[in-house]
């Protein structure tokens, strides 16, 4: 279709009497910004425009304009209602995630504290269990009045409770250290407690080589325990 | 006839309540139907020619104000011309979609739209005389001129669709719609004129 072709047909475009093909190619044609074409479109519209006054003007039913207003009512309310729900939705989505947060870090705590109370409860079973044994023999340091006294409770199953008392004060960043003492050799790393008000008892987190230990020894050491004393014993227990 | 339509396309568009139609304002639309609501239902029982579908088209006309009014911009036209092309389009597309007649360019409500605000054509002193002028012009046309100008505005038929309705040859229709533009044109020049 030719420039001049077009221009002839953008009243009948206007009109929406043009059939589709060629429609399709004026609006190709209007794309690229004719500036010619584009006033012929403008002026085709202008004449256009006027065309609802060739139509009759009857006046709506009056039931009409309940039923228009009720709908965009019902509309407005369902986008409202429609919103509510999604802002309750949101805020219960939320408590949801926090309650499950905290459910979560609750379980978390209740579970670390659970599994410490199973870890104490079987240390105090073994501990009754090695105290109230027969057959468990005990070591006791040399008693200096006013000096550290230590006693080694000593299970057939090579575990060990020490017992001391007048222990002597540390800080926080101290520690007691047990150390198991060979008739020859480095003494090795047996357990690090704390105690309280200069008292403590102390068991054997696993069976030693007992029967190659001639002493159990107990140092102050830096809180994180050291592989050897860096600190000189302040009781040394013989097993012998 | 006429002056319903003058004074509804006419009134200045309130800026106030177009903007309380934007903010979905339910009293705004409630004002935009009192002074559109007969020209909307005017044209879409014109086209449609059934009482009920003319209703039901109404309030979807409305319903397409009330979702589009944000897109509505009073500066390319005015509130009257925008409510009166979607009635038209959303009835065009009516007897389209029911029609199922041969397959055809659906023009959109977007494309019909956008033509009715088609950079700055629209003004509501131009209204007047276009709607002066085609009532002018239409007493003028004949009765095959007036019937294939309606067929095309009111029912959107093309060329070949009038053609085959009228039981006229292709060349004849055009012959018939391009004499009719052209009365409607003069008269328009003539008004503008004056």
């Amino acid at each position: 279709m030719t420039h001049e072709e077009m221009n002839d047909l953008y009243e009948l475009y206007a009109l929406g009497a043009i059939e589709p093909e060629e429609a399709g190619e004026i609006e190709a044609h209007l794309r690229e910004g004719c500036p010619e074409c584009q006033d012929m479109l403008r002026r085709a519209l202008a004449v256009t425009a006027g065309f609802p006054a060739l139509g009759g003007i009857v006046d709506p039913p009056p039931h009409l304009r309940d039923r228009v207003i009720g709908s965009i009512e019902r509309l407005r309310t369902s986008a409202s209602t429609a919103w509510r729900i999604a802002y309750v939705a949101l805020a219960a989505s939320i408590a949801l995630l926090a309650w499950s947060l905290t459910s979560y870090r609750t379980l978390r705590s209740d579970r670390t504290q659970l599994a410490r109370l199973e870890s104490e409860h079987t240390r105090l079973e073994i501990l009754i269990q090695l105290l109230t044994n027969p057959e468990t023999r005990t070591a006791q340091a040399s008693t200096n009045e006013n000096a550290p006294l230590g006693r080694v409770f000593l299970g057939r199953d090579n575990r060990f409770v020490f017992v001391g008392s007048r222990l002597p004060a540390i800080n926080a960043t101290q520690t007691f250290e047990l150390w198991l003492v060979p008739a020859k050799g480095a003494p090795r790393p047996a357990g690090l407690f704390r105690g309280e008000d200069s008292h403590a008892v102390c068991l054997s987190s696993a069976p030693v080589d007992l029967e190659n230990t001639a002493a159990i020894a107990v140092s102050i050491e830096p809180r994180s325990g050291s592989n050897a004393p860096t600190t000189t014993p302040f009781v040394i227990v013989p097993l012998s | 006839m006429l002056s319903v339509i003058l004074a509804a396309v006419l009134s200045p568009d309130d800026p106030d309540l177009i903007a309380r139609l934007k903010e979905k304002n339910h009293e705004a639309i409630g004002e935009v139907y009192d002074r559109y609501g007969k020209l909307a239902y005017s044209v879409t029982l014109r086209i449609t020619r059934n009482q009920q579908t003319a209703e039901d088209l109404v309030q979807e006309v409305f319903l397409r104000v009330w979702n589009r009014a944000h897109k509505f911009d009073s500066s390319r036209g005015s509130l009257g011309m925008w409510i009166l092309c979607i009635a038209r389009n959303v009835a065009i597309d009516h007897l389209r979609s029911t029609a199922t007649r041969i397959a055809r360019r659906q023009s959109t409500e977007t494309d019909l739209e956008k033509l009715c605000f088609h950079d700055d054509f629209v003004s509501r002193i131009s209204i007047m005389q276009q709607m002066k002028a085609v009532r002018a012009a239409a007493a003028n046309l004949n009765a095959n001129q007036r019937s294939v100008l309606e067929l095309a505005y009111f029912e959107g038929l093309t060329h070949s669709e009038i053609a085959e309705r009228l039981n006229q040859p292709l060349g004849t229709i055009k012959t018939w719609v391009r004499t009719a533009l052209i009365s409607i044109r003069s008269e328009m020049t003539q008004a503008a004129s004056r």
